[in-house]
């Protein structure tokens, strides 16, 4: 174990700058202006409220996938009583409890289901003894109580974890961590559970008749990947405006870096044994997903989508990672961060967008809109929450551990 | 600290404690001589203990069980096995995906525990590694005497030859082939490269000739300089960084074996990390099932202690869970698919013919380990070590569920069929057993079982600022 240096960090650069602290409302503002404006545009026609919904769904689950990833970075970390991460971890508390406002605006996909889902039609239905069969978990009433049920749930285990590690700040009683490490076991239970089955719902049903069971993992690995990619431009951003100076290190962000070069392969690994199994057994029920994915290669279709997920999410980071250096100086983590952060977008386009445009993606305003909206609440509730606590968790028993940590 | 008190060599044994403010010592009241001492012991004893002896007899008599059965399976055919037409895989694939499942726990210590930079995985990782060895071999004889002419099992290989022969690129079988087969390579150097070192020390203790001599050979020339410490620590990071991905492919691509066909019950997304927690979770039972009865009889409680064991039964909850969350969704998909087929599978295996091989595997892996959710259980040396055989048990039959349920009832009612093993798969299979115990008897005869190297770089004295600062003051690791 390395020695006990007993940092002093002074405690301005453990609170945000007051320019940054009043972010928050721009972003904010930002969000419900482009989502208020999406969704009344949207109203217009049948077509331009499919559109809406279906932009809606895709960037909601992108940045809800975020905040899950940041629950899970909390999670493991305690679960495996994590010293190296302590000083990251207030970020991904912070950041998991936008759970509460995603879980508000999970609400707005009710009145989008007949848009988005198939199975929610009853003509659709009447005809089709497959839908039929799955009417008793695919039926409006249940969906709309699972999407509140995981709504709560997720809002419940974020800020009840967050706020356990606030209140060591003050406390500074290393009981707090007992309890929360003790809790995190079944909370990561509940978790996989819930992520797994509100995957299936959100993103899975949108073709009905299709089935993966490996379908929750591939969310999760996104997930991750991206909740990671996120807090390295987070970290990065903030150190620019003067704060968290040697207490994020050159050696944290080698770490981030190392779970994003893991993330992006157990991302391949995952997608690979999704694509391969299928395409091995060559059952028209589970291929016609990829077949909808691979039309058009070269012309624009997503079949170019689908490579340039193949090359930009897998093998491009595979061996931009693997660098010690890279991963090390900042500024070219942080180009990786953002293509990761990219790709992850374009990886949830390509699951739920090719429904509505077959031929091929087209981007619209209301792909914009919707990112905007969505992402301007996540982000200023983030930033909001982030202004109103210090940015480690100072009163962490193991914080020296993290802020004199270094790779062997 | 809690553990420590002023006389050395009489502290209490237990290191369980979860206090935040101070990582708990994962070596109990050595210094490093002592350790030195104490592990070389074990190898340096002159002669065999007779409890040895009787375990060596009995291993090496089942083992030649084993002999005799592969002997009579090829002087006589496969036909003395129980396969047949519908279920043409039998015992020897059960056995193979047992047997290559027990390795993983060895690797996944040795390679990603030490790049998840778990200091506890020092105390176990010599013999689970050595443990994956063992059973990579055990697993390698079934698919090759399964094959019928043995004499013909290099034609597994893609060899070039004038007859224009070739295995088929396509089929997963021969994937298996590479897979294992480069595992059982990395592996092997990686616990080789691994044992240098303590061979070395082994060399220098040496009071006789001939012991200097063979682990002067074996110690490839060892001099313990900085220089080749900074090589040797750079291979073993480089090892590991390559056994990492191997843990999840071998077990990935056995997966592939059935999850590429299109049988119900095979054919399913989540086989291949399924079948990858799966494998971790059976090998960290065979862990604990070997690693309580050794550290009882050689005394080593103050060097794998109670909290190297409370930490494989969490890993032993937390892959156990995974392998229940494999089965819920498994099960909740066969539903949800509205496939006629997958859902008769599923219910097929919980309440057909062989509903009591569904009820142990069920049983013994997504239920039982959750004893585990209690320290007291966690901590205790008997409880566990039954808890470790419900769960090898249950993996057994996990595999004899999914192999013989699919193949004996498939699509076709008119060609169902069931599937008993004969005496002779009872025998190979209890065999089996015999060659993998006779080698790890023969380990723990003559290879340090710890890696005292590597547990010394986790003892306070390990820190390159020990003797810098607060001499003498024994912190924690």
């Amino acid at each position: 174990m390395s020695a006990h240096h007993k940092v002093e960090i002074p405690d301005e650069q453990l609170r945000l700058g007051s320019g940054v602290s009043k972010l928050w409302i721009v972003f904010l503002l930002i969000g419900v202006v482009a989502l208020g404006a999406g969704y009344f545009m949207g109203q217009g026609s049948d077509e331009t409220r499919e559109q809406f919904f279906r932009s809606y769904l895709q960037n909601f689950s992108y940045f809800l996938s975020l905040a899950v990833g940041c629950l899970f970075f909390v999670l493991i970390m305690r679960l495996c009583r994590a010293g190296w991460s302590v000083s990251l971890r207030r970020m991904a508390e912070i950041f998991s409890m936008t759970l509460i406002p995603l879980a508000l605006l999970m609400l707005l996909i009710i009145p989008g289901i007949h848009d988005l889902y198939e199975w929610s039609h009853a003509d659709h239905v009447e005809g089709d003894k497959i839908l039929q069969g799955k009417a008793p978990w695919l039926n409006e009433g249940f969906f709309k109580f699972r999407l509140v049920f995981y709504g709560l749930l997720w809002a419940g285990m974020a800020w009840f974890f967050a706020r356990g590690s606030i209140r060591q700040d003050q406390s500074k009683d290393h009981k707090i961590t007992n309890r929360l490490e003790g809790l995190a076991a079944p909370a990561m239970f509940i978790f996989a559970l819930s992520v797994t089955m509100a995957a299936f719902d959100l993103l899975m049903s949108l073709y009905p008749h299709w089935y993966s069971t490996i379908w929750g993992v591939y969310f999760f690995a996104g997930s991750f990947l991206g909740a990671v990619s996120m807090m390295v431009l987070l970290f990065h951003f903030l150190q620019r405006t003067g704060v968290l100076q040697n207490v994020v290190t050159a050696e944290h962000f080698q770490d981030l870096g190392k779970l994003m070069f893991a993330f992006v392969v157990f991302w391949a690994y995952i997608g690979f044994s999704q694509f391969m199994l299928i395409w091995y057994g060559n059952i028209p029920e589970e291929t016609m997903w990829y077949k909808a994915r691979m039309i058009g290669f070269g012309e624009g279709g997503w079949a170019d989508v689908s490579a340039l997920l193949l090359v930009g999410h897998f093998i491009f980071p595979f061996f931009f990672l693997m660098s010690r250096h890279l991963k090390r100086r900042g500024i070219t983590l942080i180009f990786g961060a953002a293509w990761l952060l990219v790709m992850h977008w374009i990886d949830m386009h390509w699951m739920v967008m090719p429904q509505l445009h077959p031929a091929g993606p087209s981007l619209g305003l209301m792909d914009v809109l919707c990112f905007l909206g969505v992402g301007g609440i996540f982000l200023g509730f983030g930033l909001w929450q982030l202004g109103r606590q210090a940015l480690i968790p100072v009163g962490d028993p193991r914080l020296h551990e993290s802020l004199s940590f270094e790779n062997a | 600290m809690a553990v420590m008190s002023a006389e050395p060599g009489r502290q209490s044994l237990d290191n369980t404690h979860d206090d935040p403010r101070e990582r708990a010592p994962l070596v109990i009241g050595h210094d490093l001589a002592s350790l030195t001492d104490k592990i070389c012991a074990i190898v340096e004893r002159p002669g065999f203990t007779t409890w040895w002896k009787i375990c060596f007899g009995i291993s090496a008599g089942v083992t030649g069980i084993l002999g005799a059965m592969v002997l009579y399976l090829i002087t006589t055919g496969v036909g003395v096995w129980g396969v047949n037409a519908p279920a043409g895989w039998g015992f020897a694939i059960i056995n193979f995906v047992f047997w290559v499942g027990i390795g993983h726990a060895g690797t996944l210590i040795s390679a990603i525990l030490f790049l998840f930079r778990q200091k506890w995985r020092t105390g176990i990782n010599r013999f689970a590694e050595a443990m994956t060895i063992f059973a990579v071999i055990c697993a390698g004889l079934f698919p090759g005497i399964h094959i019928g002419r043995v004499w013909l099992a290099y034609w597994l290989f893609p060899i070039p030859n004038q007859m224009e022969m070739w295995p088929n690129f396509r089929s997963p079988l021969l994937w298996d082939v590479f897979a294992v087969s480069t595992y059982f390579t990395v592996s092997l150097v990686f616990w080789y490269m691994g044992m240098i070192p303590d061979l070395a020390t082994v060399r220098d203790r040496a009071t006789t000739k001939l012991r200097q001599w063979i682990y002067g050979a074996l110690a490839l020339g060892w001099r313990g300089s900085t220089r080749a410490w900074v090589h040797y620590e750079r291979a073993y990071l480089l090892l590991a960084a390559l056994a990492t991905p191997l843990v999840l492919s071998v077990h990935s691509v056995v997966s592939f074996d059935f999850a590429v066909s299109i049988v119900p019950g095979w054919h399913t997304t989540i086989f291949p990390p399924y079948f990858v927690a799966g494998a971790i979770f059976s090998g960290f039972a065979m862990v604990v099932t070997l690693a309580v009865p050794v550290r009882a009889i050689f005394n080593l409680e103050d060097v794998i202690t109670i909290r190297h064991l409370e930490n494989m039964n969490k890993i032993l909850l937390a892959t156990g869970s995974m392998v229940g969350y494999a089965y819920s969704v498994e099960f909740f998909i066969a539903w949800y698919s509205g496939n006629f087929y997958e859902s008769f599978a599923f219910t097929n295996r919980a309440f057909g013919p062989y509903w009591w091989a569904y009820f142990a595997m069920f049983t013994c892996n997504a239920f039982v380990p959750h004893v585990f959710w209690m320290k007291s259980w966690r901590t205790s040396p008997v409880r566990m070590w039954i808890i470790s055989i419900f769960v090898n048990i249950g993996m057994w039959f996990e595999r004899f569920v999914i192999v013989i349920t699919s193949l004996s009832r498939d699509y076709l009612a008119s060609s169902w069929g069931h599937y008993t093993p004969t005496w002779v798969d009872w025998m190979t299979f209890v065999g089996s057993f015999g060659l993998f115990m006779t080698l790890f008897l023969l380990f723990l005869r003559f290879i340090p079982a710890v890696a005292i190297a590597e547990v010394k770089s986790v003892m306070p004295e390990g820190d390159p600022h020990h003797y810098e600062h607060a001499h003498g003051h024994e912190g924690g690791a």
